[in-house]
């Protein structure tokens, strides 16, 4: 069993860092609660409502959202695109409007995509300067930064971010940490969970943390509060308890 | 380059496309055919190979887009009358359309979502037995039933998309082979489809009493009779082109294409995926089984070679020759696959092993097509 009877609760507003070692079920925790694997047991809240058992487009069209650990960009599409995908569900034209006023749906797409570059714009300079580059030309650190902007596109209430920071430098981690503030700047009311193996990350915008490990919750608490008990230690460094 | 200059190259190389067309279409001997195919072989590759080149082309055709569209269809109006005394000539052209219209078709599955189908034979057949099925026992005539059994035959891709579409990849091509041998054998052996012998009889169209066995009379010349077929089947390929270009470039055609890249991350973007796809199953099934109902009526006859699992095989490849998910260049390889093998006769029986290298060849140095898609383009505002 990958993920053993956890408990976990994220407030509005609210960063929860979730750590733990390789394997120790926090994709799988993801993937639960978007509706990707359905739990054998157990319940899954959201906004007072139960939500066990839904599929991902029911999910996300209530408002969580997630980045990928490996990343899934729409590789072949450009970047602005890849950030319209948020938008999506919302204003799909029916099919007389697609055959016989193409005139509308163009329109409706073109706003779209101004408003995904603006989005882009928000989040980072950087990304908004090309945006009708292919995504599959991005470096690595671009395209993970883009995969957060597209998970921000359908303004979610929940954002899942799954190590964001992997393959970056520590330039990059910082940058990458100023940007999800600023999130929380325009977006005060978003809870965002963060899975990250990079420490500095965690510390630097994680309000509470939450440790796994062979898929059982092991502690919650705030950084400075784990980052001491010997049980988290153990698990990430390989302590032995009587060291 | 300046605005003179670009009109010059757009002028010149659509002047130049339509006469090697012309010349490559009257050509009889095989060994002049061949040394055109070779120039044509050569252009393309040019054309692939210098960047500089492709980009003044594409930049003076996107220039003068509508004038070069405007061009092409006087000069494929005025094919009949070049080829007048051929009416076998005509024929290729009808086959050409047909075969473009069912590229379209297989277009949305294969190069705007990636599903690489096998079924195409069995929406062709259903659309041409269907249409002869009505016009036998209900009498109806070829203007309703271009509706009817288009519509049928949507009904049907449909309703196959949805065991199909639960398995992806090799999976779906495989299970859409059987579904399509299925009923290649079904329409063999049953005995309202008149099995082997198949269903002939399937009434030619009329249109307020003009008769289309008749060929126009023209300025003096009398046309043959295919003229008549191949007119109102260009004005049907013209239609459905810009149809399905509309579908591709809405919402409807960035969700295939989201499929296409990953379904994973749609479904995690609030996007369904089930009904994307099986709504492509069913545009192609309805553009292919138009493509049958109008060879039936054409031909008068329909049989089992008309849902042979060959026509599936050669429409995949001219999808991938062309480019995936690029109108024009599927247009082009359509053409181009069903003319080569009318204008080398003579190698009728090594046409499977050219397909055969042909796609070979595409996957191994150009496997996004002779003509690969472009990123779409948004208005400034």
């Amino acid at each position: 069993m990958a993920v053993d009877h956890v408990d976990v609760g994220v407030c509005p507003g609210e960063v929860l860092g979730l750590i733990g070692p390789n394997g120790s079920g926090k994709t799988t925790f993801f993937n639960l609660i978007t509706g990707i694997y359905r739990p054998l047991e157990g319940e899954i809240f959201y906004k007072g409502e139960r939500v066990t058992n839904r599929s991902p487009v029911e999910m996300a069209r209530k408002g969580i959202s997630r980045s990928f650990q490996n990343s899934r960009l729409f590789l072949e599409l450009s970047v602005a695109e890849n950030v319209l995908s948020g938008m999506c569900y919302r204003k799909n034209s029916g099919i007389f409007d697609t055959l016989l006023r193409p005139g509308r749906v163009e329109r409706q797409l073109t706003e779209g995509i101004h408003r995904a570059v603006e989005l882009l714009n928000l989040f980072s300079q950087e990304l908004g300067e090309d945006p009708f580059k292919k995504a599959g030309d991005l470096p690595l650190p671009d395209r993970r930064r883009v995969e957060i902007c597209r998970a921000l596109a359908s303004e979610p209430s929940l954002l899942l971010l799954d190590e964001p920071s992997a393959g970056m430098d520590p330039n990059e981690t910082a940058i990458l940490m100023d940007e999800i503030r600023r999130v929380r700047e325009y977006q005060p009311e978003i809870g965002i969970i963060i899975i990250e193996h990079d420490m500095t990350v965690i510390r630097g915008i994680a309000e509470r943390v939450v440790v796994f490990n062979y898929g059982k919750k092991i502690a919650e608490g705030t950084f400075q509060a784990i980052a001491n008990l010997t049980e988290v230690r153990q698990a990430y460094l390989g302590e032995r308890a009587s060291s | 380059m300046n605005r003179s200059m670009q009109w010059f190259v757009f002028l010149v190389s659509e002047l130049l496309a339509m006469g090697f067309f012309l010349g490559f279409m009257m050509t009889e001997s095989t060994v002049k055919l061949t040394v055109l195919v070779v120039l044509l072989a050569l252009g393309l590759f040019g054309y692939r190979r210098s960047a500089r080149l492709a980009l003044n082309l594409s930049q003076a055709f996107t220039r003068y887009k509508l004038s070069s569209f405007v061009l092409l269809v006087l000069f494929v109006l005025s094919l009949p009358f070049f080829f007048g005394k051929s009416p076998y000539l005509i024929h290729i052209c009808i086959m050409s359309c047909l075969y473009i219209i069912m590229a379209i078709g297989l277009n949305f599955c294969l190069g705007s979502a990636n599903m690489t189908h096998f079924a195409t034979s069995a929406f062709f057949g259903m659309g041409a037995y269907s249409s002869a099925l009505l016009s036998i026992h209900l009498h109806t005539g070829f203007w309703v039933n271009i509706f009817v059994a288009s519509a049928l035959a949507g009904i049907f891709g449909a309703l196959l998309a949805i065991p199909i579409i639960k398995t992806k990849t090799y999976y779906l091509a495989l299970i859409s082979m059987a579904f399509g041998l299925i009923f290649f054998q079904f329409i063999n052996t049953v005995k309202f489809t008149g099995g082997p012998a198949g269903l002939s009889g399937v009434p030619r169209p009329s249109l307020f009493g003009y008769d289309f066995m008749k060929g126009p009379t023209v300025l003096g010349m009398v046309l043959p009779f295919q003229t008549n077929y191949f007119y109102i089947i260009i004005v049907f390929t013209i239609l459905i082109s810009i149809l399905a270009r509309r579908v591709m470039k809405s919402w409807m055609g960035l969700t295939l294409n989201y499929i296409r890249e990953d379904e994973i991350a749609t479904s995690c973007q609030g996007i369904t995926v089930s009904f994307p796809k099986i709504f492509a199953f069913a545009l192609n099934a309805i553009l292919t089984g138009f493509a049958g109902t109008f060879y039936a009526h054409y031909i008068t006859y329909v049989g089992p070679p008309d849902a042979d699992i060959m026509i599936s095989v050669v429409l995949v490849i001219i999808v991938i020759l062309g480019g995936m998910d690029n109108l024009s260049g599927i247009a082009f390889s359509a053409a181009l696959l069903t003319i080569l093998p009318e204008k080398f006769r003579a190698f009728q029986d090594y046409r499977l092993l050219i397909y055969g290298t042909i796609v070979l060849l595409m996957l191994l140095f150009r496997p996004s097509g002779l003509f690969p898609k472009k990123l779409r383009v948004y208005k400034k505002g």
